[in-house]
């Protein structure tokens, strides 16, 4: 048996980008159903999947992704419209293949019958039952997420004993076993040897063995029967279906359980009683064995294994744009040839044109002057070329945005749908990089942040009407470069925030005292608050008051801030803005004692040397320093680190004004070095994580800075 | 080249590679294979809220690697880093490691049969952080066992220090 898992990591790689192409594919073919060349496309990919997964021995997925490739070939033949029952079934497959190339990556196993029943469905797409599966298929797709175990898969035990001269006609009962196969999955197969006799009474044409088969199929007896059609004759064939075994306690009635929320007994029950289509969680909350919430809670959680496991498993590796690499190799060429370049100038070499004096004498003198010159040239030169490199260097991290965007074309149609919505979605700024590790962070935060779009701005159709608005609704996905940094807005021309509205949940939740002073962007900016939810109802889209708190912290952990825009009824516009990179930024360098620390300029306001008047102390505990009349908390950051300052005296030392959570602190340290831009590296893996450095950084001298966390600091001064 | 002389007659080869280094007056060793590389001593940044042994991070060709002072994590009495004290960067589970020692003397083959168990009182270090005691000629060398000088103990006495630093100014 070669081993194929070596080549698991490319496979899952290759398949999560045809995976993307299919989805993508199949949501525009949604719109133009006659795009012969997209068709293609998606049957392409479907077939690339199934091709290498089958090359690598992982049969599941190459046998699921044949059917629906083709279907897929029936669509490309006109033989079947891709309307959209069609494509639900399609998307759904998709996502199927999705996780069962996530079990690869994350090494756990894969329930093959979990596919049985999207199996059977693309089967009668196959055989042309258009009619019947409409009515189905809407009724399945909502309970797919729950539907783990197909009712619908039955289990027959079957006993084989062949008439004694089956070799005699010609027929080998390990084919009619094959045949089997094909019809469903053969679980189980015991050979029986009680009748065969004593080897000196054996005849060796004859055949004594009889076998116990179990067959999980979803076809009826009667196609089993056809199977043993050749034998039949004088061969004994007893069929039973049997009872659908209690092993396979579906998914989330298993996750009920491991929560402690119901009983095993209780699962059971509902699982008797759970008809053909039904969803145990619902059932278990008719019985009043659960509530709502917990099994909502579950639900979630069941939706984060599954698409945690496909997160984790493309971090790794990243596919860079062939002319990015010829241009950072075409760099360190050059880098090269100055190396060489310098090399002769430090001998003296003369390489560039120099005048001849003559044997004047003042020749010797007038070459170092030279030398010299060329010296210097030769270090600009290499100056600019290391900066090239770096900055090339960096760009093979950067990635187009346009693949994470793609992905909330399914997001918005799915739930456009669910709301009874109409939402066009539109995206611009594609091919703007991001870093791809800000990529995968700014993932989650978009998801909220357009699910908050559909579900609280844009208005029912009804409502849009009535104020004179398109009836479909738009929400506008952008992305662009604007000096160094990206933005990315989530606009939406719904009913905008409602100022009032957030006043008096703020006020209610004790966020806010009163609504006094308070200008019109603080107030939107309210809600960014920690338990703060304007949804009059909780719904499974939005408003669980966990969400904006989140999505700000989360931008803010990767150096971005978040703007809100909105006009009454006009809409409203969410704008992320983000630095480039992560790795690199620009700090601002103090000494503390004898130690450089960086602080990083996006924390930073303003520094200043204030006037010994200007600090004050509050009681015995605190200080703040006056700065044009707004008192800020002063944290002496020798103390705070634990280092003997130079300087104790603020008058005579730096102040560094800094804003965390619109909250201003001001930090002293000794002495202010300057401005510099730098690349921060983590302390390595053995060094224990301190919340108030953020890593560290190598200066020009080879030293090693480190980076000081702002918040950290904050906080490890209220400690 | 004595493992080389043993391979060509087909003997097995016991017994593995030791670096050996010094600390005050003792002779200790570790295994060659968590040896990364050893470099001068280099100029080290204090970490903030660390313990002292913890003494800081170091650059090692671009990259920040923490850095402990075996004396001090040891409980030996130390007195400044000389012209001989150099940093071994060693490889073990939770990481990449700087120790600092006096000085690396030797890189030595010993057989399993010249090491013997550690004795169970006596000695200055904690002997749960020594793997054996090994014989050299007349020289007594005590191997340490890298994982676990650096990480049970380690994180213990970091957790207990942050917590108690905690308690002291909340």
């Amino acid at each position: 048996m070669v081993d194929f898992k070596k080549l698991y990591g490319i496979f899952v790689d290759e398949a999560m980008e045809r995976i993307v192409d299919l989805e993508d594919g199949l949501l525009r073919i949604e719109k133009s159903p006659d795009d012969k060349e997209l068709i293609n496309t998606i049957f392409r990919a479907a077939h690339t999947i199934k091709g290498s997964s089958g090359s690598i021995g992982l049969t599941d997925i190459s046998k699921f992704t044949h059917g629906m490739e083709e279907i897929l070939d029936m669509v490309r033949e006109d033989k079947i419209t891709p309307g959209k029952e069609l494509i639900n079934v399609l998307l759904e497959a998709t996502d199927m293949i999705k996780e069962m190339v996530g079990a690869v990556a994350s090494e756990t196993g894969f329930d093959f019958g979990r596919c049985e029943g999207l199996m059977k469905r693309m089967e009668e797409i196959k055989q042309g039952q258009g009619s019947g599966v409409k009515s189905q298929e809407i009724k399945t797709e909502k309970s797919s997420e729950l539907q783990t175990q197909n009712s619908e898969l039955k289990i027959f035990k079957i006993i084989f004993i062949p008439s004694p001269d089956l070799f005699k006609r010609g027929i080998d009962p390990a084919m009619i076993i094959e045949d089997l196969k094909g019809i469903g999955e053969v679980a189980q197969i015991t050979a029986n040897a009680d009748t065969v006799p004593a080897l000196s009474e054996l005849d060796p044409e004859n055949l004594y063995l009889r076998w116990d088969i179990v067959l999980k199929t979803n076809r009826d007896e009667a196609d089993i029967r056809k199977v043993f059609e050749f034998v039949e004759e004088g061969s004994e064939i007893k069929i039973f279906p049997a009872a659908t075994p209690g092993k396979g306690v579906p998914f989330i009635g298993k996750m009920l359980i491991d929560e402690g929320v119901v009983k095993a007994e209780d699962v059971e029950d509902a699982l008797k009683s759970q008809k053909s289509q039904k969803r145990l969680g619902e059932i278990l909350v008719e019985q009043g064995k659960v509530s709502p919430v917990d099994v909502e809670r579950v639900l979630q959680k069941q939706r984060n294994i599954k698409t945690d496991s496909v997160k984790k498993s493309v971090s790794s590796t990243i596919r860079v744009d062939l002319g990015k690499l010829d241009h950072l190799i075409n760099i360190v060429g050059e880098m090269v040839i100055i190396h060489s370049m310098f090399q002769q100038a430090l001998q003296g070499g003369n390489w560039l044109p120099v005048t001849d004096n003559g044997g004047n004498g003042k020749n010797g003198s007038l070459m170092t002057h030279n030398s010299a010159q060329n010296m210097e040239a030769l270090f600009s030169q290499l100056q600019r070329i290391g900066k090239d490199i770096q900055e090339s260097a960096m760009s093979l991290r950067m990635l187009p945005v346009g693949e994470v965007f793609q992905r909330f074309m399914r997001l918005v149609r799915e739930l456009s749908e669910s709301k009874n919505k109409a939402i066009d979605l539109i995206i611009t700024g594609e091919d703007t990089e991001l870093d791809k590790g800000m990529l995968e962070k700014i993932t989650d935060p978009l998801v909220h942040l357009i699910r908050n779009a559909i579900d609280h701005g844009i208005e029912t159709p009804q409502e849009r009407l009535n104020k004179g608005k398109p009836e479909k609704g738009t929400i506008h996905l952008s992305a662009y470069q604007m000096g160094d940094s990206v933005y990315i807005d989530v606009e939406d021309d719904g009913r905008g925030l409602n100022k009032e509205k957030i006043l008096e949940k703020a006020v209610s939740k004790g966020i806010i005292a009163n609504a006094h002073g308070l200008a019109d962007d603080q107030i939107y900016n309210l809600i960014f608050m920690p338990g703060f939810s304007t949804a009059d109802a909780v719904t499974d889209v939005s408003g669980r008051g966990v969400g904006m708190d989140v999505v700000k912290r989360n931008i803010e952990s990767l150096n971005g801030k978040v703007y809100i825009k909105t006009k009454e009824n006009a809409g409203a516009t969410m704008s992320i803005k983000l630095p480039l990179t992560l790795a690199i930024i620009d700090g601002l360098t103090v000494l503390v004692g004898e130690e450089v620390f960086v602080i990083p300029i996006t924390s930073v306001v303003e520094s200043l040397r204030p006037r010994r008047d200007d600090v004050k102390t509050l009681g015995e505990k605190g200080e703040v320093v006056d700065v044009r009349g707004e008192y800020i908390p002063l944290l002496r950051l020798h103390e705070i680190l634990g280092i003997t300052p130079w300087k104790k005296d603020p008058w005579e030392a730096i102040v560094v004004v800094t804003r965390h959570e619109g909250t201003k602190y001001s930090l002293l340290a000794d002495e202010l070095l300057g401005e510099q831009q730098v690349v921060i590296k983590n302390l390595g893996r053995a060094m224990p994580q301190i919340s108030d450095i953020a890593g560290g950084t190598i200066l020009g001298d080879g030293k090693v800075a480190l980076v000081l966390d702002v918040p950290g600091i904050v906080e490890m001064a209220k400690h | 080249m004595d493992a080389l002389a043993a391979t060509s007659f087909g003997q097995v080869v016991e017994g593995q590679q030791y670096v050996t280094f010094g600390l005050n007056n003792e002779e200790y060793a570790v295994d060659a294979l968590n040896v990364q590389e050893i470099i001068e001593m280099a100029s080290i940044t204090h970490v903030p809220h660390l313990p002292g042994f913890f003494k800081g991070v170091i650059n090692l060709r671009g990259n920040i690697i923490p850095v402990v002072d075996l004396k001090l994590k040891f409980g030996m009495g130390a007195e400044g880093y000389k012209k001989h004290t150099c940093v071994i960067v060693t490889e073990f589970s939770g990481g990449v490691m700087g120790l600092i020692v006096d000085s690396v003397s030797d890189v030595l083959h010993m057989s399993d049969e010249a090491i013997s168990a550690a004795p169970s009182f006596g000695a200055k270090v904690k002997t749960d952080f020594i793997k054996g005691m090994g014989k050299i000629e007349d020289r007594l060398v005590l191997i340490l066992d890298i994982d676990k000088v650096l990480t049970e103990e380690e994180t213990l006495i970091i957790s207990e220090q942050l917590t108690a630093s905690e308690q002291v100014s909340s």
